[in-house]
């Protein structure tokens, strides 16, 4: 594995109630490494909140010059989740393609690239 | 080709009319019900689209003031009056005519003076319009900031106004706007939205536009917000439902974008035509864009349109063309629709198939061998090919009950009476020729209940009764006839005055004696009328004898019962069928006739013993014969026992006497020919396994005989 990348797990639920958790350990992560890769292969359940958190990683790396990506396997309730909530057109098992698909999950907001 | 597609039209169109019809009466019923005004509307709407599309111009042209007025009253703007109904009726058998005489020259004048009218009751309503900006019903906001969504007010028409409840699939544009802090007293969004999936087909467009950064520390507030295209039968209330708890912690806006009739094509508008509609671009803008050669939405994207938008409006494209071909699929599926006339050749040649049946059986049982069980599979067959082909014309009998609510309406109008009508049983099936022919008699009984059997609401409230008066129809199987009841609860016939009238008419003596039954059965009498004046509405000389004659043609009966100041029931009782019937072969000397087995109670021995031999004696009553020998004139020797077959006729059980009773007969019906149809006691004829004809006999007919020559004997 490269000494640049750096994969934090997500384990168990990724909720409004353990999104300070998962938060801390992806900026952790950017502080040791300049890619992230977020493993989605264990987590149990996502709400909104937990889908916020992967697209704020993401602009956050885009904003700061670092990388961020989703990978490994996705959970059925996951992909299925992501697609009937309108974030993705079809159900994807897998986490690579589910980076490449989900809406708008690449670019950086007006506001905040301003910002930057 | 056209022709084709313009006869399909105008049937469709006519059965668009009668729902339309329908659905008036049931609005003025219930002038709030959402989905009554949305059925009227979709009426309207389909007959202009298809009216258009097969070149009736002119219904087109008319039918469009119609429909911007329902409109209007769809949304909110214009209330349902009884002006409004009674011109929206009137428009609806304009259309009628002009669907029936194209050539009308006074069609273009009636269609003007019609949207005259129209537009007088736009105006007359003006000053009471609700803005349409008002009609917009968003639900409440949450305390907190939404995730920067377009105000609700952009939206063009809200979830108040829309139809609700299970009716036609329709879609709909939902826009879900989520406070920021929804999250924060356990509201979870995704069940909200896995819960319109549960309603019906849905895509579902995410905006996450407004997630901010990992380090914003605002990853507690919810920053997405959902256009969803949900295709569902459940209409707006439904959808509203599903947001029910969160109403103070979202911004929803309910938009109706397409409703699916069956002219509706798998195609629906341009992107371009999205974007300008909801206000995102300007038409400019896209005309300037679609002159490129690159893609529209790659195109207005480049030029800094929302993508979001452009990519909302391609789901809404995509999802609208997906619901449509699969209702259009799903349509062609279940039905088709096959001109009247094919069924009847379909039925023509089962019974050609019938009868070849017969002989092959009775020259099988002549030859015998292997030829018998290959006659008994195909007689099995035919009966099958029978009852399907018999069940494809058979139609609910509410097609023909429906029309009379209509009737009702304005016959009570214009005699100032009160009168409900109660339906019962519409689902019974009758074959369709049946019910056509059923549709005369029914319109003269109605006719006769509303003028002379309900009585005036001033009448009715001194006679303790309630000033609505109610006319029921009721059906029901009875064996292989089926019965129609049709109920007054008005004042009753009086026996006196029929009794009186009879003798002033010259149809019974003056000191004739009759029975309750007797004395109202009178009024089948030709030439009987108890109606002490002429109207418009009834007593045009066709009296019940008429009405009576009607249903003996489609060989049925009819009885009358009735309480003096309680009301009047009419019964008519009339075969499934006229095409093939079951039927019992009877002989005399070397002649062979059918009596219709549905009316056939039992078969009796009869022995003459010179005494009485005018009647027969059946379970201890005397019943009156009709002896089809001497009826028909036919010569040779009787047989020392005859045989009675017993039938239900109009006037009680008869029976008649033949020789022989064969046995059971597939019968199918033949008319008789122009120089035949007259005979007194025959209403058809068939072939039979042999070649022969067999003439069917009309029983009522020949028992209505046998009744007035016992009535002039007495």
């Amino acid at each position: 594995m490269s000494d640049k990348i750096k994969v934090v797990n997500l384990v168990g639920e990724v909720v409004l109630s353990t999104i300070p958790d998962h938060r801390v350990r992806i900026e952790e992560a950017f502080k040791e490494r300049s890619t992230v890769l977020a493993s989605l292969s264990q987590v149990e359940d996502i709400d909104l909140f937990g889908v916020q958190l992967l697209y704020a990683a993401r602009r956050y790396a885009k904003r700061t010059n670092k990388e961020f990506y989703l990978t490994g396997e996705v959970p059925e309730l996951v992909a299925r989740r992501l697609h009937e909530t309108g974030f993705v057109d079809t159900v994807i098992r897998d986490g690579r393609a589910l980076d490449r698909s989900l809406h708008e999950f690449g670019s950086v907001p007006q506001e905040d690239s301003n910002d930057a | 080709m056209l022709d084709g597609f313009q006869d399909s039209f105008r049937e469709e169109a006519y059965e668009l009319l009668n729902n339309l019809e329908q659905s008036l009466l049931e609005l003025e019923e219930r002038p709030d019900d959402m989905d009554v005004i949305s059925a009227v509307f979709r009426s309207m709407h389909t007959i202009k689209g298809s009216a258009s599309m097969f070149g009736f111009d002119a219904i087109s042209q008319f039918t469009h003031h119609v429909e911007s007025m329902l409109d209007d009253v769809r949304n909110g703007r214009l209330p349902v009056s009884r002006p409004l109904i009674d011109l929206t009726l009137e428009a609806r058998d304009h259309i009628r005519h002009m669907l029936e005489e194209p050539e009308d020259p006074s069609i273009d004048e009636r269609s003007q003076r019609l949207m005259r009218r129209l537009e007088e009751i736009l105006q007359a309503q003006q000053g009471e319009r609700v803005p349409f900006d008002e009609s917009v019903t968003t639900d409440a906001i949450g305390s907190d900031e939404t995730a920067g969504a377009p105000a609700s007010g952009d939206t063009q028409s809200g979830a108040g106004s829309m139809p609700s409840g299970k009716n036609t699939p329709a879609t709909w544009h939902i826009r879900f706007v989520p406070t920021t802090d929804i999250g924060k007293n356990g509201s979870n969004p995704f069940l909200l939205i896995e819960e319109l999936h549960g309603l019906g087909d849905c895509t579902v467009v995410a905006n996450t536009t407004e997630i901010p950064d990992l380090d914003s520390g605002r990853l507690d507030e919810a920053r997405v917000w959902w256009d969803v295209f949900l295709t569902t039968d459940q209409g707006a209330s439904a959808i509203r439902d599903v947001f029910i708890f969160v109403d103070d912690r979202c911004e929803i806006s309910i938009q109706l974008i397409d409703e699916l009739d069956f002219t509706d094509e798998g195609d629906y508008k341009r992107l371009g035509q999205i974007l300008v509609e909801r206000g995102v671009v300007d038409a400019s803008i896209i005309d300037q864009a679609v002159s490129g050669q690159k893609r529209l939405g790659e195109v207005l994207v480049g030029q800094g349109v929302d993508t979001y938008e452009v990519e909302t409006a391609l789901h809404e494209q995509e999802h609208v063309k997906r619901a449509r071909q699969k209702a259009q699929s799903e349509s062609a599926a279940s039905s088709i629709r096959v001109n009247s006339e094919k069924l009847d050749d379909l039925v023509d040649l089962v019974g050609e198939l019938v009868t070849l049946q017969a002989r092959l059986t009775q020259t099988a049982d002549g030859v015998g061998g292997e030829v018998v069980p290959i006659s008994e599979n195909f007689e099995r067959l035919v009966a099958a090919l029978r009852d399907h082909t018999m069940s494809i014309r058979m139609l609910p009998i509410s097609t023909s009950f429906s029309r009379f609510r209509r009737l009702i309406r304005d016959l009570s109008q214009d005699l100032g009476k009160q009168v409900d009508l109660v339906t019962e049983g519409g689902e019974t099936e009758l074959d369709k020729t049946v019910i056509e022919r059923l549709h005369d008699p029914l319109v003269h009984i109605i006719r006769n209940s509303v003028d002379h059997g309900i009585e005036s609401p001033e009448a009715r409230r001194a006679a303790g009764k309630d000033p609505m008066g109610t006319i029921a129809l009721r059906a029901r199987h009875a064996g292989a006839n089926v019965h129609v009841r049709i109920e007054d609860d008005g004042g009753g016939l009086n026996r006196d005055r029929i009794r009186d009238r009879a003798v002033e008419r010259g149809i019974i003596a003056a000191e004739a004696q009759m029975s309750e039954q007797e004395l109202l059965d009178l009024v089948f009498a030709p030439g009987f009328s108890t109606a002490g004046s002429v109207t418009t509405v009834s007593g045009r000389g066709v009296g019940m004898d008429v009405v009576r004659k009607e249903v003996e043609n489609i060989g049925g009966t009819v009885t009358l019962e009735s309480v003096a100041g309680a009301g009047t029931t009419i019964v008519i009782s009339i075969p499934l069928t006229l095409a093939i019937i079951d039927g019992l072969l009877v002989r005399i000397a070397e002649e062979r006739f059918v009596i219709p087995l549905s009316n056939v109670e039992e078969c009796i021995e009869f022995r003459r013993t010179g005494v009485n031999d005018g009647v027969v004696a059946n379970r201890g009553e005397m019943l009156p014969i009709v002896d089809l020998r001497d009826q028909f004139g036919i010569g040779g020797e009787r047989p020392s026992i005859e045989q009675a077959v017993v039938v239900q006729t109009g006037i009680g059980d008869v029976g008649f006497l033949v020789d022989t009773v064969i046995g059971d007969h597939q019968t199918v019906i033949k008319n008789l020919g122009q120089m035949y149809r007259s005979t007194e006691g025959v209403s058809g004829a068939t072939i039979l396994g042999d070649g022969d004809v067999a003439l069917i006999l009309d029983v009522q007919r020949l028992a209505a005989g046998k009744s007035n020559e016992l009535r002039l004997s007495q």
